[in-house]
């Protein structure tokens, strides 16, 4: 059993501060992904749960119990790193059983848990080896198991999949999943791979500049984004940000303008400035028909194609990219001009007939606009009704 | 080998004549010191391992003509060589571990992240760069009776003096003692190289799991540093087998204090002073030999590691 509560946490390193009052709850049993770009805070915040690093600031508990003075080892917790840290002159059941030899625990016992956690890990007849003649997933499964050897009440990853090669990465991935699920251990995981923060977990926490942005699951972060950081750095490829006025019930850039009437969207005036984002899958080439979820065809030129496969992206640009930008970058929160681009990103199916340097019309598909306020950066709406249609939706 | 002259009709003439050009082209680079190596260093060791089987001592030349064995046994029944060869390993042994201890204490001291660790580095691996000659007059002073600051330290504790240098129960500890203080700073570096090649998650792992900081260094730091203490204990052990140089410069003679004598200073005694030259070659050849069975597990493991 094991339920984590950080309440204010802050950790300041002379004149920087990494974390900043950070508060949130992981429940018993969740699997709950911290994720954000290198330097965000994600990092020392699971070494002050674990105990590694003191918070300057705030309390700690884990099952109720505060333990933001404890040593790591009473707290219950065990940790997973991300280059494995097995040591590398005891065999592999050595450095499974150090957690147990520490606490003194008995030849049999001993036995019996390594053994139980071998066959989890699938590593029975791998135990008198040396960490170096493991592959590197071998290796990261012998540091999960010197992990869960223990029983702890909470696991602590940190990037544990970041060293290795991107199909054992997904292996891995699917592996980790499994293993928490069957024992049922609240786990916390740090990653800076979204992808990853997307498909392993229960919840996201969302982290930038040591704050935290959003706390939600993850198809929530995606559907849902509370601000611009949030919406670019979760999806891939990143969502395509547009500056913006609101004017007449519409919004309007120097290329082209969106009606807004049909939905009633609360604290959005005339003349404020707001951000769009729009997804690259979002993004379409206008067909004929012209149906109602879609935005009125904007006419953009080819700029880059980039075949990936399964798709193509497209780097657009519109026609009056260069008076685009309606407001002053200064007058702009900094975090969100960053994310504003010039060019616009759709993503195609490979077999379309698609040359660079071509005039295209494209669509986007207004259920999944995205409003932003462009000062603060915060969400204002998400989604619009079909053109025309004026029922209410919910934010 | 033998028919080499045949290879220009076999089936891959282009790989061996690539590689006899190779071998000529660089013949060149490698016979001069190959050939200089050859003859001064492992020349004069043979030459020197002959005349140590001959009976030569006095002026005149050698007599190569009846060689036997005789200085070897000679040097086995000689009470002056068993204490030599007694002192040597007691050197040996006890400054290749005091060194490497105190080096390993001082390392770990530096690794805990202290302040100025660079000025300190460089203070304690100071008095390697300094010759055995000024070390040794250096202590000479420290240990001098009457003026001498080790002296003056314990008098003003209440303990009476010591004659560090005359007293043969002593001379040879305080010599010790004093190629401590000269090359403990010297492992310490090696040490510290092998704690900032451990990754600091392998402290968190231990720490999480429990191990307090003795256990920690005891069961997961300290066996990882096998590869430094090798190499370190082979270079100290090599400098022990050197500590001629120190020894002379405290008399500035042949004659070490009573107590300190080792066989290198046996072996120069004998040499020049007495004019012993076989048995002065057989002591040579024996310690000539214990360098080698320092040396040679060192260099196999090495190469068992891949690393020569």
């Amino acid at each position: 059993m094991g339920n984590v509560q950080l309440t204010n946490v802050t950790k300041r390193y002379s004149d920087v501060v990494a974390v900043d009052g950070m508060d949130l709850d992981v429940e018993d049993g969740e699997f709950m992904t911290f994720v954000g770009p290198s330097g965000c805070g994600k990092s020392t915040t699971l070494e002050m749960v674990a105990g590694l690093t003191r918070p300057s600031n705030g309390t700690i508990e884990i099952d109720g119990k505060d333990v933001t003075d404890l040593p790591p080892k009473d707290r219950g917790i065990a940790m997973v790193f991300q280059n494995i840290a097995l040591f590398p002159h005891m065999d592999v059941y050595d450095n499974i059983s150090y957690g147990l030899n520490v606490r003194n625990v008995g030849k049999e016992k001993k036995d019996r848990q390594v053994d139980r956690v071998a066959e989890i890990l699938q590593l029975d007849g791998m135990l008198e080896r040396m960490p170096s003649e493991l592959s590197g997933g071998q290796r990261q499964r012998v540091g999960i198991g010197r992990a869960i050897v223990r029983n702890p009440d909470v696991f602590l990853m940190d990037e544990p999949l970041a060293n290795l090669d991107a199909k054992l990465r997904m292996h891995m991935r699917t592996e980790l999943q499994r293993i928490q699920r069957d024992l049922a251990v609240t786990t916390i995981y740090v990653t800076h791979d979204q992808e990853e923060a997307m498909t392993m977990s229960d919840r996201i926490a969302v982290i930038n500049d040591g704050e935290l942005q959003q706390v939600a699951p993850p198809l929530e972060c995606y559907n849902k984004p509370s601000n611009v950081f949030v919406a670019g750095f979760i999806g891939s490829p990143s969502m395509n940000f547009i500056n913006g006025t609101i004017s007449n019930e519409a919004f309007i850039t120097e290329a082209f303008s969106i009606d807004i009437s049909s939905s009633s969207i609360r604290n959005m005036d005339d003349n404020d400035a707001v951000i769009v984002g729009i997804r690259p899958e979002d993004v379409t080439l206008a067909d004929a028909a012209g149906k109602p979820t879609m935005s009125r065809p904007i006419t953009a030129t080819v700029d880059v194609l980039e075949p990936i496969g399964e798709q193509i992206l497209v780097y657009l640009r519109t026609e009056h990219d260069d008076s685009d930008v309606t407001i002053e970058p200064s007058d702009a929160n900094e975090a969100v001009n960053r994310n504003v681009s010039d060019e616009l990103l759709m993503s195609v199916d490979p077999d379309s007939d698609i040359t660079e340097e071509q005039e295209v019309d494209i669509v986007f598909d207004r259920r999944n606009l995205h409003f932003f306020d462009a000062r603060s950066g915060n969400a204002i709406h998400h989604g619009l009704a079909p053109a025309g249609d004026t029922t209410a939706e919910t934010r | 080998m033998t028919d080499g002259g045949s290879a220009v009709s076999t089936d891959e003439p282009t790989l061996l004549s690539n590689v006899s050009d190779e071998f000529l082209g660089s013949l060149l680079f490698w016979l001069p010191p190959f050939l200089l190596m050859g003859f001064f260093v492992y020349g004069a060791i043979g030459w020197n391992f002959v005349i140590s089987l001959t009976e030569t001592s006095g002026f005149g030349g050698v007599d190569y003509s009846q060689l036997d064995i005789e200085q070897y046994t000679r040097a086995f029944g000689d009470p002056t060589f068993i204490n030599a060869t007694t002192n040597t390993f007691v050197l040996l042994i006890t400054f290749t571990a005091v060194c490497l201890a105190i080096g390993l204490l001082l390392a770990i001291m530096m690794d805990r992240k202290l302040r100025f660790d660079n000025g300190f580095r460089t203070i304690y691996l100071l008095p390697m760069s300094l010759s055995f000659v000024v070390t040794a007059q250096f202590w000479l002073w420290m240990y001098n009776y009457d003026n001498g600051l080790i002296n003056i330290i314990i008098s003003s504790l209440g303990f009476s003096k010591y004659q560090w240098i005359s007293n043969p129960d002593l001379v040879l500890s305080a010599v010790i003692f004093a190629l401590v203080w000269q090359f403990s700073g010297y492992a310490m570096v090696v040490y510290l190289a092998g704690l900032r090649a451990i990754p600091q998650e392998q402290y968190e792992a231990a720490r999480t799991d429990g191990a307090n900081t003795l256990r920690l260094y005891q069961r997961v730091i300290i066996p990882q540093l096998k590869g430094a203490t090798i190499s370190a204990s082979v270079v100290l052990m090599v400098f022990a087998l050197k500590a001629f140089d120190f020894l002379y410069s405290l008399t500035g003679s042949y004659i070490p204090p009573k107590g300190s004598d080792i066989l290198a200073t046996m072996m120069v005694r004998q040499a020049f002073r007495i004019n012993n030259q076989a048995y002065a070659a057989a002591i040579g050849i024996m310690l000539f030999a214990l360098a080698l069975a320092i040396i040679t597990p060192y260099l196999t493991y090495q190469h068992r590691r891949g690393e020569l």
